[in-house]
């Protein structure tokens, strides 16, 4: 009898608490698993490719957006990250954490583009939203390797997310690539709704700028005129009205938004001066040379520029393009802008023309831009006249440093505008390009460095 | 779950009963006459037996051929009594009369001392009550052979890095298993909450223990299981030691007993440093802008009376602070169905500075109850609170102390209008406007059902919750140096942790053959359950600092939060046998299948052996006298580590919170490993115990081997995967040390002096790591393939140079250049050897106790002092507009000059480039971080009975203790104890941590 009592009493014990196997089967609650994605949110994966764009999961990131104007004459450094001082100096180690950021950020961008891709192949997936889809991740894509390609020289073309050791395809390799991504994001891209998300006439722009890079004249040419053509875009003359509200503005055609949620773009922080509204570290101020470019009545200046007097604390000029008053990290940063198609149309004209200093296409489109910032329309202008345009409307845009490396220099038209620069500073032809991230090589072998690093 | 079930089917129907047999009846008491429960009687070479009920009594049927019974308890001697012919029985037990024959708890039971075979170090509560320290962790510091135990920081209430026999893991957490009353603690335990939206004060230095909700005084003991055997029953998560600890019960003999326990003290900084006054500072400035090339800042007017003259120090240190402990407790006696122990305490201790005061409310509810003669339950209850209101951080060169170390000591603390001034390198004592409150709520419940359902078959099944609650309110002041850009910030946050625990236990104990073989066998199935939840709100723009929660902010600048889980289930088994308690052997395997893991590979086996040999129970050691015990031990074990990495660090995942233009999106960011599983330990130890003298004299050596294979990293994986890193199983480590004990009771008469002394040594060395990839520390260490974990990799200073007071540096590489490529292996943060010396001394009412412990042998880099900032730079920051760092007198005065160039310990005061070369990390800031230190010192006095009982009590106690009265260092930093990180990167790195506390009390403990 006590017994049975003792058995019930433990059977009912047991009985209590019984595990079973699925109770180690537990799921984040942040993060989803590859089985539960689909093509309903395709949608979502694309927004991600957004956020890669603007930083995605690599910090500093977005310091990429003004390394071509550090590397070059438009800004210098003064303190405190001493990596943006190698840049600066056209001294760059191997070990730079910024400029291995400047490599790991497209790739992030270009594997999410990957995923897109694959994932839009579903035919369940409505139309119009795999061509969006399709349209958005091409496009980032091919922005991505290009961003990678004008700062290290040619890279891997990476098609999985395999970890494996992948070599260097040669930059020729990788221009191809950006214009196959371009033409096929033309095919699927629809018209320009709203210029914070990729559009039909921003693969376009792109398109111009890299044909105009590769000197493929009439094609940058022909898409940068069918920009234009599409009458959703405009040079003004109100300067600061569109600096405040680039959202929806005809001077944007593509911009990444930022909102004070996300809060992820420090960027006005290290361009600006600490007395400027929203603040700054005064890290990099703007250089005296590009201050000594701009002509009488530019409108520009006072919108893209600010001098900070003695004897305030590290005087000197700073950038207030990405001003943000509120000091919430939520400027925009600029893909692709109207002003700067005017000026691809121009240059190509320029060549097409056989460099015609009166040439009326070119100097139209060329005093398009200029008449509206507030200055004299040329009544003949060359290269120069027209890289130097670029240099002021396109101001810390992140296109100097590849202008430099294309154009000739006008004294010395055997080397680069770059190749001159850089050997001023007695640098050397290699630093043209970036180094390859020694910790990228370090992890693959199959990785080689660029000469002279 | 139902294989348990039948395996209690099939033991309860092989057992019957026998029919040819007479009735005996007994009562079992011990030496005090108080019953004895749950005492095993069995019939001497039969299958027969019972267990005493709450009274103490038994009836059982024996064979008509038997002529013996045994009757045996745990800690109580056996006894042999023989039949013949009554059937009435009265046994009296007395106690194992040497601490040799103690009980031992051993993780799902206990263990006679004497059978142990596995490496096992006890602790009684009374070692470590009225120890003046909020941690318990500090309180058993330097007492345990074979643990190294050191104090992150002086901060009351901080965690401590415990290291049972060292460090085996890179990644994946060094802190070993805490287990209370059978309730294993949370592994996500050590809280680091984070300290608001400025980068430099990103984080509260080194976190929030919860053991320092555990109220010393009511700990009954600590086991620490220190080898793989003993270990290993803790399977996936034994490989870093288990910490065993047991509350008071109450007693079913004895009389109840009401104690008050109280003490009270005052304390001081363990060490004081002396840094320039504002003319000395001026002095350096000057010194160093000319040496610069620049002309002099101040003239010699202004050097010698500057407008103001702060020792910042003494403004942000409190010197003389209070620290109070109040304990009541109740201990249940006499009752043979019911125990009761109850208690409340309260702690309160002043932080080092003038702010991080913490206090500790506690009470403690613990019951046993028999059912009836073969039911019983209980339940063990700890609620407790602790407050804190921190300094903004700690161990980090940016926290207030640091800084008040280089503040400049010219400029004043506040402005004429009475608002803070600005100092150059901030003011310190602004940076305590900021208000940092940090409450930690804990609620340990485990509740207990046990049933004897044959003799020498237990069931006992647990539940156990651990509930705690961590909730952060930071404010930085509309005017602090924080809040002042954002008008007003703060933060508030909580953490919840909900660990929940089922044990189901079968135990089995029998003697058998003719009551010389002991078996004693366990099979146990666990569940455990953990869930934390994080919230976060930041916000800015305050209305007023008399409003300071965040419904008065007008900017909600973030908010966030998380929820994560993991669950362990486990089976267990475990047997030990003992021969004639000549020859034992312990044998246990756990099976742990953990959801942090794949499918594949989740369930994970941990099998450990051992073996020991009574020699001195052998037949031709029984003349020798003057040998006590002679205990040989070998263990072989495996043991498993899966703390540290992330609850889902095997899945390949989409993370969230990829957005833009505030839409929500998602994206593949963890690329996963399938093949992921728990880094494993395989450890051998053999040991031996001696005990001379009738164990007067006692000898404890051990030594072990604990190689580690399959160690977590996150390595870096190419970028152009989209990945950045991989978590997996790669890289060996290979460990071994001595753990030496020997105590002895030198003099037992009148006089009477006990010692006990502990030596360890610990060495470990990296084997393998992916690709022979060394693994870069964040400061001055790196971890690399034949060089100890987290070894010092630096460029090697070689003095001051005679002819111009710079530094000079060895140029390993030879390319003229001293840089990166010239860092080599300069020393591990590991001492050669370290432990404690403990000496009691007793006459008549009169106690004296004091205990000391070292660490000898070990590298400290002082990260505070390196650098163009720190307070050994000389100026080092100087240019024509950046003024120097204050530095440490010290190092002013053995500074190059032209005057003593030779003698020169340190450097020319210089800055610029020159100053950034002499003040470079390198090893001019490696310092021996030997150390002996008077840990603690107490002369107490114990009335006389008659007195006592005069005054109404039955006992009393009155003492006065000193903690951290001396220290003997060659360290020119703080502390050399407390300046340790917990990362294996950051060991032995000391970034200016508040160093401890000297603390003198007055006690007394009262028993009524």
């Amino acid at each position: 009898m006590d017994m049975i009592k003792k058995i019930f009493a433990i059977a009912m014990v047991l009985g209590c608490f019984t595990a079973c196997k699925k109770q180690l089967d537990l799921n984040p609650t942040a993060s989803l698993s590859p089985e539960t994605v689909g093509p309903a949110d395709i949608n979502k994966l694309v927004t991600g490719i957004y956020d890669a764009l603007q930083n995605g999961n690599v910090s500093f990131y977005y310091l990429s957006a003004v390394t071509e104007d550090l590397s070059s004459d438009n800004l210098r450094y003064r303190a405190t990250f001493f990596q943006h001082g190698e840049v600066d100096n056209n001294a760059i180690l191997s070990n730079n954490v910024l400029t291995q950021r400047y490599f790991i950020g497209p790739y992030n961008i270009i594997q999410r583009c990957n995923d897109v891709i694959e994932l839009a192949q579903n035919p369940t997936i409505p139309e119009a939203t795999r061509k969006t889809a399709l349209g958005t991740a091409y496009f980032s894509r091919a922005y991505a390797y290009y961003k990678l390609v004008t700062l290290f020289g040619g890279v891997p073309i990476v098609n999985t997310r395999t970890i494996d050791f992948v070599s260097r395809n040669t930059e020729a390799e990788v221009f191809d690539k950006i214009v196959a991504d371009l033409q096929l994001a033309i095919s699927n891209a629809s018209t320009i709704s709203s210029n914070a998300y990729v559009s039909l006439e921003a693969a376009k722009g792109l398109l111009a700028r890299v044909y105009l890079l590769r000197k493929d004249y009439a094609n940058a040419k022909k898409f940068a005129d069918e920009v234009i053509a599409s009458g959703k875009f405009s040079v003004t003359t109100n300067y600061e009205t569109w600096l405040n509200n680039p959202v929806g503005s005809g001077e944007v055609i593509f911009a990444l938004q930022y909102t004070p949620t996300e809060a992820e773009n420090s960027l006005a922080f290290f361009l600006q001066h600490p007395t400027m509204p929203g603040g700054g570290r005064s890290e990099l101020p703007v250089d005296n040379s590009l201050i000594a470019a701009f002509e009488a009545n530019d409108i520009r200046k006072a919108s893209i520029v600010q001098e900070i007097v003695a004897p305030v604390a590290n005087a000197g000029w700073y950038v207030k393009k990405y001003r943000d008053p509120a000091g919430a990290a939520a400027h925009p940063m600029f893909v692709l802008r109207t002003a700067e198609i005017y000026l691809i149309a121009a240059e190509a004209q320029y060549f097409i023309s056989n460099q015609n200093n009166t040439d009326a296409v070119m100097l139209q489109r060329l005093n398009e831009v200029r008449t509206k910032r507030g200055l004299t329309a040329l009544t003949t202008a060359n290269l120069y006249d027209i890289i130097k345009e670029r240099r002021i409307e396109l101001a810390f845009e992140n296109l100097r440093w590849t202008d430099m490396k294309r154009t000739p220099d006008q004294t010395n038209p055997s080397k680069s505008m770059a190749l001159v620069f850089v050997e001023a500073k007695t640098r050397r032809p290699q630093d043209l390009l970036y180094p390859i991230p020694q910790q990228e090589i370090d992890v693959n072998p199959s990785l080689i460095q660029n000469p002279g690093y | 779950m139902r294989r348990l079930f039948m395996l209690c089917l099939c033991l309860l129907s092989i057992i019957h009963s026998n029919a040819q047999s007479k009735l005996i009846t007994g009562k079992v008491t011990d030496a005090k006459g108080t019953p004895v429960i749950n005492a095993s009687v069995i019939v001497k070479g039969a299958d027969v037996g019972t267990t005493t009920n709450t009274e103490g009594q038994f009836s059982l049927n024996v064979p008509a051929n038997a002529n013996a019974i045994i009757v045996s308890y745990v800690g109580l001697e056996p006894k042999e009594i023989a039949l013949q012919g009554n059937t009435i029985f009265s046994v009296s037990l007395v106690q194992a009369n040497t601490n040799l024959e103690e009980v031992v708890v051993v993780g799902y039971g206990l263990q006679s001392a004497r059978r142990v075979t596995t490496s096992i170090a006890k602790i009684s509560g009374d070692e470590i009550r009225n120890q003046p320290v909020a941690n318990l962790a500090q309180a058993i510091q330097g007492r345990v052979a074979g643990v190294q135990i050191s104090a992150g920081s002086g901060r009351p209430g901080a965690p401590i890095a415990v290291n049972v026999r060292g460090r085996s893991s890179i990644q994946a957490g060094n802190n070993p298993l805490y287990v209370i009353d059978g309730l294993i603690l949370a592994s996500n335990n050590d809280f680091r909450p984070s300290l608001g939206t400025i980068a430099s004060q990103a984080a509260a230095g080194a976190g929030v223990s919860p053991l320092a909700n555990i109220n010393p005084d009511d700990i009954e003991s600590i086991e620490v299981l220190k080898d793989a055997a003993a270990a290993a029953i803790y399977g996936s998560r034994g490989s870093n030691g288990v910490v065993m600890i047991t509350t008071k019960r109450g007693s079913r003999s004895n009389k109840s007993q009401i104690s008050v326990n109280s003490y009270y003290g005052k304390q001081s900084l363990t060490t004081r440093r002396d840094v320039l006054n504002a003319t000395e500072y001026r002095q350096l400035y000057n010194e160093a802008r000319v040496n610069t090339g620049l002309t002099p800042i101040f003239t010699q007017a202004e050097v010698n009376q500057p407008t103001a003259d702060v020792n910042w120090l003494n403004e942000i240190i409190s010197d003389n602070s209070d620290i109070h402990n109040t304990q009541v407790s109740i201990t249940s006696g006499g009752d043979r169905r019911t125990q009761i122990y109850a208690s409340l305490g309260y702690l309160s201790q002043d932080g080092a500075l003038i702010k991080g005061g913490f206090k500790r409310y506690s009470g403690r509810f613990n019951l046993d109850h028999s059912v009836n003669d073969w039911f019983r339950v209980g339940n063990s209850s700890g609620l407790s609170r602790t407050e804190r209101n921190e300094t903004p951080a700690d161990n980090s060169i940016w926290s207030p102390f640091p800084r008040g170390l280089i503040a400049r000591p010219d400029q004043p603390i506040y402005k004429a209008d009475g608002t803070f001034a600005v100092n150059d390198f901030n003011n310190p004592l602004h940076m305590f406007q900021t208000d940092n409150f940090i409450n930690l709520l804990n609620l340990a419940n485990l509740f207990y059902g046990e049933a004897s359902i044959l003799p020498g078959l237990k069931f006992r099944s647990s539940l156990g919750i651990d509930y705690t609650v961590l909730d952060q309110r930071i404010y930085n002041p509309i005017t602090s140096l924080a809040g002042q850009g954002s008008n007003g910030s703060g933060t508030a946050g909580s953490v919840t942790t909900q660990n929940y625990i089922l044990t189901q236990n079968l135990g089995y104990s029998k003697m058998l053959f003719n009551n010389n073989l002991s078996v004693d066998a366990t099979a146990v199935y666990e569940f455990q359950k953990n869930r934390r939840e994080d919230m976060r709100v930041d916000a800015n723009s305050f209305a007023s600092d008399g409003t300071p929660f965040i419904v008065s902010a007008a900017k909600i600048a973030t908010g966030s939060s998380t929820l994560t889980d993991f669950s362990i289930s486990s089976l267990l088994g475990r047997v030990n046998l003992a021969w004639q308690n000549k020859y034992l052997l312990g044998a246990s395997i756990r099976r742990d299948g953990s959801s942090k893991f794949p499918e594949e590979g989740r369930y994970g086996i941990f099998p450990a052996v051992s073996i020991g040999w009574n020699i001195h129970r052998e037949k031709f050691f029984e003349n020798t006298r003057a040998v006590s015990q002679i205990k040989l031990r070998a263990s072989y074990g495996q043991t498993g580590n899966q703390e540290g990495i992330a609850n889902f660090a095997s899945r390949r995942l989409f993370g969230t919170g990829f957005n833009y233009f505030d839409q929500p999106g998602f994206a593949l960011s963890a690329p996963g490993n399938p093949d992921l599983k728990w880094e494993t330990t395989n450890q051998y130890d053999i040991g031996v115990d001696l005990g001379f003298f009738k164990d007067r004299l006692r000898i404890s050596a051990d030594y072990y081997r604990k190689d580690t294979r399959d160690l977590l990293i996150n390595r870096s994986v190419p970028a152009t995967s989209g990945f950045l890193t991989i978590t997996q199983n790669i890289g060996s480590l290979e460990a071994n040390g001595w753990d030496f004990l020997l105590s002895a009771d030198v003099l037992n008469k009148d006089l009477q002096w006990t010692t006990s002394l502990n030596l360890n040594t610990y060495n470990n060395k990296v084997t393998k790591l992916y690709n022979g990839q060394p693994i870069a520390g964040t400061f001055a260490t790196q971890i690399g393939v034949g060089q100890p974990l987290g070894a010092f990799f630096l460029i090697e200073a070689s003095g001051v140079d005679p002819a111009t007071g710079d530094m000079l540096y060895k140029d390993v590489n030879g390319d003229n250049i001293i840089g990166g490529l010239d860092r080599q292996y300069l020393g591990s943060p590991l001492p050669n050897w370290y432990g404690g010396f403990t000496n009691t001394l007793s006459y008549k009412g009169f106690d004296l106790s004091g205990f000391f412990q070292f660490s000898v042998g070990n590298k400290i880099y002082n990260n505070a002092a390196e650098g163009t900032g720190g307070y050994a730079s000389l100026g080092g920051n100087v240019s024509a507009s950046a003024p120097a760092a204050n530095v440490f007198r010290e190092v002013f005065e053995g500074r190059w000059t032209t005057a003593n160039k030779e003698n020169a310990k340190y450097p020319r005061p210089v800055g610029g480039a020159r100053g950034a070369f002499n003040t470079q990390r390198s090893s001019r800031f490696l310092e021996d971080g030997s150390y002996g230190r008077l840990k603690n010192l107490t002369l107490g006095y114990t009335f006389s009975p008659s007195l006592s009982k005069r005054l109404g009590m039955s006992s009393a106690r009155f003492y006065v203790s000193g903690q951290n009265l001396f220290t003997w260092t060659k360290y020119s930093g703080f502390d050399p104890e407390v300046s340790t990180d917990f990362t294996v990167n950051n060991a032995g790195v000391d970034q200016g941590a508040i160093p401890q506390m000297k603390t003198i009390t007055v006690g007394l403990n009262v028993n009524f």
